[in-house]
């Protein structure tokens, strides 16, 4: 069964359509700072992932995680944390399957097996 | 703009320095630089010093008015700290040569330094961490090392990558370690140890990544006025460049380049007139393995998807075709952040003084590359015995 993306809140630039994550209030592209919140659909590409075994104090209790870096189907690139699966390869379909429950509101990222 | 020489250097051992302070390693250097220059100390017209963390892992800042008073530097010449985390000595060396080309001052002192061995793996992470944007990729809990471990995953999905070509790299450096007595932790390393080491940020393991340092560089640059008293062949700087990149790992839309390496070195070579063709020995940025393999190919010395062929085939040896981090770079020779860009200067002038203890035949012209952050900034030098 293909488990569905939630979907993943941007801010988008109302002057010139630039998406930017939050944490931002002024446009790099066009200086604007009139920015909405749109929701986009989680889904993307796999650029790459990484295992992190030696974290900064601020995720040090963990221990151990994994990061991806994705590339969404609304054009624009995250990092993210991420699940790998056996026989994960760059390139595949990945969905957003929930946020971090913490500050960070961080996406978690799996691939998609269909 | 007037021509810029390298009248001195001097640089202390790359490694653990638990008994001396940090300005105490760099006076240490500076020292031996003014000394083997011949050049008066009150002909030093401003000192700039490159240090990334010395804030949050010593507890001090103000560093290059430090170390100036320390070396009796004339009173009151400027001093500057500059920062771009590990570029922060090439900066430092750039805004050095500057103030000479532009004739402002007939001698610089620049300085890089770190201390760093005395703190902890996590503390050391987070320091280091300071040069990512932590506003969009920190959060993730991305590190460093995991920054090169998803460029090498990209690398291998793009151009074809194996462990045994990677850690060709890794013995090439650390074997070049052993030669220089500088060096931090040179080695004889088979592939299967290598293999065995711990994972670090998958698939970077414990020997494709530079170890944390202390350790002091330090050059005098000046002007041709100001050259006489030395015994050594005139070294010249032919460029000197100095570019930034996207702190953001979401605009580096190809993760196996750095697209703040590929335009400062197309710049030293139009302001040298020289081509990657024309350089003998390298010094670049090997914070890990896969780095180097990926800065070989962005300075255009290597055809792009090679590096890694280049180092198994020993086509980047000592004896090579173009000679890449002889010193054992930062994977062998040790990485003291703020330092490492006056450390590269300081071994390729070795290199062409023909005085170098892993020495490259012959070699005439030379080139350093220092990378700091996420490819935020970069400074690529070409030095070259002068006519």
């Amino acid at each position: 069964m293909t488990q569905a993306s939630i979907t993943l809140r941007f801010q988008k630039c109302q002057a010139c359509g630039a998406h930017e994550a939050a944490g931002i209030d002024l446009c790099p592209a066009c200086l604007g700072k009139d920015f909405k919140t749109v929701e986009v659909s989680g889904q993307g590409r796999l650029a790459s992932w990484t295992t992190i075994r030696k974290p900064p104090l601020r995720f040090k209790e963990e221990g151990m995680y994994h990061v991806g870096v994705v590339d969404l189907d609304e054009g624009f690139r995250v990092t993210g944390r991420f699940i790998p699966q056996e026989g994960d390869q760059v390139g595949d379909v990945v969905i957003a399957i929930a946020t971090r429950d913490d500050d960070t509101h961080t996406p978690i990222f799996k691939v998609s097996k269909s | 703009m007037r021509e810029v020489f390298v009248a001195g250097v001097g640089s202390t051992s790359f490694g653990k320095h638990p008994d001396v302070s940090i300005e105490g390693l760099a006076a240490n250097a500076a020292a031996q630089a003014i000394l083997e220059s011949g050049v008066d100390r009150t002909r030093i017209g401003a000192l700039y010093l490159g240090n990334f963390i010395s804030g949050p892992l010593n507890g001090k800042e103000v560093l290059a008015g430090i170390v100036a008073e320390r070396v009796g530097l004339p009173g009151n010449i400027p001093c500057t700290k500059v920062e771009g985390a590990c570029a922060s000595g090439g900066i430092a060396f750039r805004h050095a040569w500057m103030a000479i080309a532009a004739g402002m001052c007939d001698a610089v002192l620049v300085v890089g330094v770190e201390k760093m061995s005395h703190a902890s793996t996590a503390q050391v992470t987070s320091a280091l961490n300071c040069a990512m944007d932590n506003e969009h990729d920190g959060p993730s809990g991305l590190t460093f090392p995991g920054l090169f471990g998803l460029a090498w995953r990209s690398y291998a999905h793009q151009y074809g990558l194996t462990r045994e070509e990677v850690a060709s790299v890794v013995i090439k450096n650390k074997a070049n370690g052993l030669k220089n007595p500088l060096a931090q932790m040179g080695a004889i390393l088979s592939v299967e140890e290598i293999q065995a080491s711990p994972m670090i940020a998958d698939p970077l393991q414990m020997f494709d990544c530079c170890p944390a340092s202390d350790g002091a560089a330090v050059v005098l640059l000046t002007s041709a006025s100001l050259l006489s008293g030395s015994a050594f062949p005139k070294i010249k700087v032919l460029a000197s460049a100095q570019t930034s990149g996207s702190p953001r790992i979401a605009h580096h839309a190809d993760l196996c380049t750095f697209d703040a390496t590929v335009t400062a070195a197309r710049r030293a070579y139009e302001m040298s007139g020289l081509s990657a063709k024309d350089i003998n020995v390298v010094e670049l940025h090997d914070c890990f393995s896969v780095a180097e393999i990926i800065d070989s190919e962005d300075l255009g010395l290597i055809p792009r998807g090679q590096g890694a062929k280049w180092a198994q085939e020993s086509r980047t040896s000592v004896e090579g075709e173009v000679a890449i981090n002889p010193s054992g770079g930062l994977l062998a020779k040790g990485h003291p952040v703020g330092a490492t860009g006056i450390g590269q200067v300081y071994e390729v002038v070795q290199q062409l003084r023909g005085t170098h203890p892993n020495q490259v035949k012959g070699a005439n012209i030379g080139m350093t590359h220092n990378l700091g952050g996420t490819g935020v900034a970069c400074t690529v030098n070409i030095l070259g015995v002068a006519e």
